[in-house]
């Protein structure tokens, strides 16, 4: 790899293993500008970007649980769970608000626990996005709770110049994120080090990840390598990340993820346009995002875009990740099996949680899935 | 003459299977894994070689299976869910699906008539429905794990284990005992508890004529009877049920090495 990939690396893997000293060492470069922390996953990054701010994503972690379980059931995700831990334990501290999107029954709860118990800590919002996104109501509607989280996370309303900067700022990001992943597509990347550079797109400032990432894709490496493994699809990660020994063992088992949806709801979303009212087209470009669980739409279901990329990765099967207690996940899971099953498309379904545990199980399943596909 | 040799590493005994060119098995060796897993493996191929009258010079190629399997020096590892379908559809060619109780884990395997997988599910997160359930509660009862399948089908009066949980399940037993119920209905409430559990397993598949058993859990004549009861089907067993992993691998190995794909895919 080149050196420009070793650097990007390095950088993002300093930074999603302590997100908030990079918080500091920002703010530190930025005074008065402030960190907003988000829950996965999806939230408006363009109006934190366009008053200055520092969107910072929370994936949780390979934490152990002992004050959540005091707020929250043992039967709820560990995303939230974990996520849970670290702001009772006075990890998030310097973060100046945190914005969740209620999408799913368990972030709805622990929004309001977080704002009721951790108030004096930093301000807890909501932006409630709307289920269904193809109805025009939803645009009309979503457009509206967008100007009105905006303008609580910073405190007037933004201008017009400082719009267009928030917009232009997260258009790159997701062009970088993609770049990134269209990128190690054609490469033999360890796919744990893909989790990390793609997280760190959400913890980064746009700026500084995507010249790192412009550098280290601009490799001059024209020709395709020989793919190693075993070609699959993953779908389930769009909310909840596994373990990076999870992901070791697909490479270990003889697989390659040759597609996923890591960070869709991050890096999914159409490039919003610089023209008209920015909340509309804000919402617009959400409202055509790629599917995922915590959405719905008639045109745009999540099967058609899981065989779009088996077919265009030539895929051999597909791993179905789901985190436990993920109500989003589970309900799509039937009808995606249902999909595969009818067109006999090989499938293992894998349900995870934070933390690695014994691995030994999970790298049997995958090695006798890549034997039965191979 | 060629010998292929399969090594199926578990968590309890180390199994050695050495087949033909023909593919026929010829000989086995089954001894208890312990400790030292090369100790275990070098024990069962030198007993499987001595039964049979096998040179081990003359093994052409070894597959190693099993949890353990990445501790043989082998010339590859395969997973034992793709041995024990190709072992099991040797052994009883009419084979859709297998159940394969073992020590650690339980996996239901659909496989196609040639021995491929086609489908699997592996309760691997608690000792519920595994080898390691009945051999906790054989303790808690304080008869021999051997003894607890020939003793249930003395029963006359089941006694219920409702638990999934090995700890409760435990408990449970302990106050079955203190109440003064009979161990032979203890023991066959144990069976039931753990063939509910399995069958659960196998739905998630779908149960699919002929099945098959495999694992060391397979020889216990009391598992087999709560088995079949509950899924309403006779089940597949003889002898060589238990080196059916080993058999599997050792069918791969002669079919990897005739067919000249020994450098592929190594795992
Ligand atoms: S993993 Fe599922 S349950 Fe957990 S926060 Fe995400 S959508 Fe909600």
């Amino acid at each position: 790899m080149s050196n420009g990939y070793t650097t990007l690396l390095a950088r993002c893997e300093s930074v999603v293993a302590d997100p908030m000293a990079y918080v500091a060492e920002w703010k530190k470069a930025n005074p008065g500008g402030k960190a907003i922390g988000f829950l996965p996953t999806y939230v408006p990054l363009e109006p934190i970007y366009g008053a200055g701010g520092l969107p910072v994503g929370l994936w949780g972690g390979d934490v152990e649980i002992s004050i959540a379980d005091a707020y929250i059931q043992q039967f709820t995700c560990s995303l939230v769970r974990s996520v849970t831990e670290y702001a009772f334990t006075n990890a998030y501290d310097g973060l100046d608000a945190v914005l969740f999107p209620p999408v799913c029954d368990s972030l709805k709860l622990v929004g309001s626990i977080w704002s009721y118990n951790l108030a004096g800590k930093f301000v807890v919002e909501m932006a409630n996005l709307p289920e269904r996104v193809d109805s025009p109501a939803a645009v009309v509607y979503l457009a509206a709770e967008l100007r009105r989280v905006a303008e609580k996370l910073t405190g007037e309303p933004l201008r017009d110049e400082q719009f267009q900067a928030g917009i232009a700022a997260v258009n790159r990001l997701r062009q970088a994120m993609n770049g990134f992943c269209d990128w190690r597509r054609t490469r033999n990347v360890a796919m744990a080090e893909v989790a990390t550079i793609l997280r760190a797109g959400t913890i980064l400032h746009s700026d500084e990840y995507c010249s790192l990432v412009a550098e280290a894709i601009s490799d001059g490496q024209q020709t395709v390598e020989p793919l190693r493994g075993v070609p699959v699809v993953v779908s389930g990660l769009s909310c909840q990340l596994p373990h990076p020994g999870m992901l070791r063992c697909f490479d270990e088992a003889g697989l390659r993820i040759a597609d996923d949806d890591l960070f869709l709801g991050v890096r999914g979303s159409a490039p919003v346009s610089s023209t008209g009212n920015p909340y509309t087209s804000i919402a617009q470009a959400y409202c055509r995002s790629a599917p995922m669980a915590i959405r719905h739409a008639e045109d745009s279901q999540r099967h058609v875009r899981m065989l779009d990329q088996i077919a265009q990765s030539k895929a051999k099967g597909v791993v179905l990740m789901v985190p436990k207690f993920c109500e989003p996940e589970w309900f799509d899971l039937r009808y995606l099996r249902e999909e595969l099953q009818q067109r006999n498309i090989r499938h293992i379904v894998i349900d995870f949680e934070e933390g690695l545990g014994a691995t030994g199980s999970l790298q049997t399943r995958l090695s006798a899935f890549a034997e039965s596909i191979s | 003459m060629h010998y292929y040799a399969g090594i199926d590493v578990g968590s309890l005994a180390t199994k050695c299977a050495i087949v033909d060119e023909s593919g026929n098995l010829v000989s086995q060796g089954i001894v208890a894994t312990g400790a030292r897993v090369v100790t275990a493996v070098e024990a069962a191929l030198k007993l499987a070689a001595d039964s049979g009258g096998v040179d081990l010079g003359s093994i052409g190629f070894r597959i190693a299976t099993g949890y353990g399997r990445k501790r043989v020096e082998a010339d590859h590892q395969v997973t034992e869910i793709t041995c024990h379908a190709m072992g099991a559809v040797r052994l009883f060619p009419g084979t859709r699906t297998i159940i394969d109780i073992g020590g650690q884990d339980t996996k239901v395997i659909r496989v196609s008539s040639n021995g491929e997988v086609e489908n699997f599910v592996m309760n691997d997160k608690c000792a519920a429905g595994t080898g390691r359930f009945l051999e906790v509660m054989a303790r808690a009862l304080e008869v021999d794990v051997e003894e607890l399948g020939p003793l249930a089908l003395t029963s006359e009066q089941p006694q219920k284990i409702s638990s999934f949980c090995t700890v409760f399940g435990e408990s449970e037993v302990v106050s079955h005992v203190a109440d003064g119920a009979a161990s032979a209905d203890i023991a066959r409430g144990i069976h039931e508890s753990v063939a509910h559990r399995v069958t659960g397993l196998v739905k998630r598949v779908g149960v699919m004529n002929e099945l098959t058993m495999s694992g060391g859990v397979a020889r216990n004549v009391g598992m087999r009877t709560a088995l079949s009861a509950a899924l309403s089907t006779s089940l597949n067993f003889n002898d060589n049920s238990q080196v059916m992993g080993a058999l599997g691998a050792a069918l791969i190995a002669r079919e990897k090495h005739q067919r000249g794909h020994d450098s592929e895919n190594p795992k």
